[in-house]
């Protein structure tokens, strides 16, 4: 006999909660692609005060929590980075003007999602999911070249509905495997180098900075924990924000005193 | 629209055609972890009827496939990490199991219908991968890009109100070394027998961290003699990216004796081994199928189009023209 939890309607609302979140991620990667860094924190991340404080953007080397932090590294220090490179570009290409619509001129970057793996909590409150991305950025250079490289990652998020009845982005985390030149064998780069890589070095200086993932050591660290699998209720110990990945504690192989 | 079913059994359909998904979505990321206990089993039918097949041919029963799967691939992943852990001593209290490489094989393209009964959901999915080995003796990556076709089906358990997966099919087409494989010059140079493809320099192969199969587990390696220190089909050493141990021929001339010429070196039992192989690591790269192959060919320049796991039509339910178990070898031209 099925266990029925839940009635047709609940069901049916289950079924497309999970569509809508899944639906949110593809939105936000086209957005990210398209340089709409502000319209995506604006309409698809959390807007209740209670959730904006807690949100967080994280990475191999840190989080960014709550929007305005975010905004400000996400947005804000991005958009310096893109008028910076603007301006070499226009100084080398008098064709080219300096205004707003050439940021991001020359550069191509998608970080397209597969192998969507999402769960709805029991409470219909909030989902997490895992997506993996086999990106690539190809950024353009003032001589007219370019730079493209590979970022094979996996993506995880946590959302939530908010009272609206809206889902929104909480917690965003991207856990990169290796960032690498295109058209090189991977077998040629090197691990345990110890040099920050651009990405790092783009990430910036988080709010929290201490290694979430080390990928020296490929997937055994066990973070971010994947795939997510069926949970009734949230709780930040168990989600992809700061609280669900404590500090590496000492005597872990990849905790760093640097770090700690 | 499926009107002719009541609102209720269109929802379950739905939720079946989501837990597809989400089924197939799980396994992958527990494979690229060499978690194959949670991979095999916390989601899959039990019975004989289960099933998991490659090119190689099909494991028959939910015993041959976890002896395949599980049995004899966590000791491979135990050698390498021994092997690893001499040089790296940080690593002894690691999750050794996951110290393989990450075969991520990504699920995109998906096509899934639900059969009118609600008993099964069938799928059909291509899959542009990866297989990444990030900790090797040598500190240098290592890694192979592999493009696959799944079929899959499930089944819903009543009793305990959850779908499980019930067969798959995996018919991989092409792949080579990242990032200079030109899969179809590779495959031209392997069909002539002409030198190595694209490899490059090999920074030599260590250890490894066990080298690994590919999707579902048993062997998997494109056209790669098995790496030092992997099982059966792992991918390769760097540089060894090319054409194995001599060129295989058109389709018509891999069914070998052990119907398994496009994986150098892999040996193959047929049915009724699975059950006397008791020693854990012993049977080392030995795969044993109910149903031996070819059932799918890697690509070549000199190949009809393949359609092995064809797209789910809408079906009622599932019986022999509604599945991707392959119940016999089949003819090829």
């Amino acid at each position: 006999m099925r266990k029925q939890y839940y009635s047709d309607d609940e069901r049916i609302i289950r079924v497309w909660d999970v569509e809508e979140v899944k639906d949110l991620m593809a939105r936000r990667q086209v957005l990210n692609m398209n340089n709409e860094r502000r319209k995506e924190l604006d309409t698809l991340w959390v807007t209740e005060p209670k959730y904006r404080k807690t949100a967080s953007m994280g990475s191999n080397w840190g989080y960014y929590v709550g929007m305005d932090e975010i905004s400000n590294y996400y947005v804000v220090q991005y958009t310096d980075r893109l008028q910076k490179a603007l301006d070499e570009k226009c100084a080398a290409n008098p064709g080219l003007r300096n205004i707003r619509d050439n940021f991001g001129y020359g550069d191509l970057i998608a970080h397209h999602v597969s192998t969507p793996c999402v769960v709805l909590a029991g409470d219909g409150k909030t989902a997490k999911g895992v997506w993996y991305s086999l990106g690539v950025r190809s950024l353009g250079k003032p001589d007219g070249s370019c730079e493209a490289k590979w970022y094979p990652e996996r993506i995880c998020a946590d959302f939530v509905k908010e009272d609206s009845g809206d889902w929104k982005i909480w917690h965003l985390l991207i856990s990169l495997d290796v960032e690498y030149e295109a058209g090189t064998n991977l077998g040629d780069v090197e691990t345990f180098t110890g040099a920050p890589t651009e990405a790092q070095k783009e990430f910036g200086e988080p709010t929290l900075p201490y290694v979430v993932h080390n990928p020296d050591y490929g997937w055994s660290d066990g973070y971010p924990t994947v795939p997510p699998v069926a949970y009734y209720s949230y709780d930040p110990a168990e989600g992809y924000g700061p609280e669900g990945r404590p500090r590496w504690h000492k005597g872990h192989p990849n905790y760093r005193k640097e770090n700690g | 629209m499926k009107t002719h079913l009541t609102l209720s059994q269109r929802i379950h359909n739905a939720e079946g055609i989501q837990a597809a998904e989400y089924l197939h979505a799980r396994h992958t990321y527990l494979h690229a972890t060499s978690y194959c206990k949670e991979e095999w089993g916390e989601f899959w039918d039990t019975s004989e009827e289960a099933s998991w097949g490659h090119l190689f041919g099909v494991m028959c029963g939910f015993d041959e496939v976890w002896y395949n799967s599980v049995t004899n691939y966590d000791p491979d992943g135990y050698r390498g990490f021994i092997n690893l852990a001499k040089q790296h001593p940080e690593i002894s209290w690691f999750d050794a199991r996951s110290m393989r490489e990450i075969s991520m094989h990504t699920l995109a393209t998906d096509i899934i219908e639900a059969a009118d009964d609600g008993k099964t959901v069938r799928a059909s999915f291509l899959t542009p991968g990866v297989l990444m080995f990030a900790f090797n003796a040598n500190h240098h990556y290592r890694g192979l890009t592999l493009w696959e076709r799944y079929g899959s089906d499930f089944i819903y358990d009543e009793d305990e109100g959850q779908w499980l997966y019930l067969h798959e099919q995996v018919c991989p087409d092409m792949g080579g070394p990242m990032d200079v494989c030109n899969p179809g010059m590779d495959a031209y140079n392997k069909l002539m027998g002409i030198g190595g493809a694209p490899g490059g320099k090999g920074p030599g192969p260590g250890p490894g961290a066990g080298g690994g199969p590919g999707a579902g587990g048993p062997p998997q390696g494109m056209g790669g003699a098995p790496g030092a220190g992997g099982p059966q089909g792992g991918p390769p050493p760097q540089g060894m990216g090319g054409a194995p141990q001599g060129a295989p021929g058109g389709p018509g001339e891999q069914r070998g004796a052990d119907g398994n010429a496009q994986v150098p070196g892999m040996k193959i039992k047929t049915k009724g081994a699975t059950r006397g192989a008791t020693s854990a690591g012993g049977a080392k790269g030995e795969v044993h199928v109910g149903v031996p192959g070819p059932i799918h060919f890697n690509y070549t320049p000199i190949m009809h189009v393949q359609n092995t796991v064809a797209w789910p039509e809408p079906y009622k339910t599932m019986d022999r023209e509604n599945t991707y178990r392959i119940y016999e070898t089949p003819e090829v031209d």
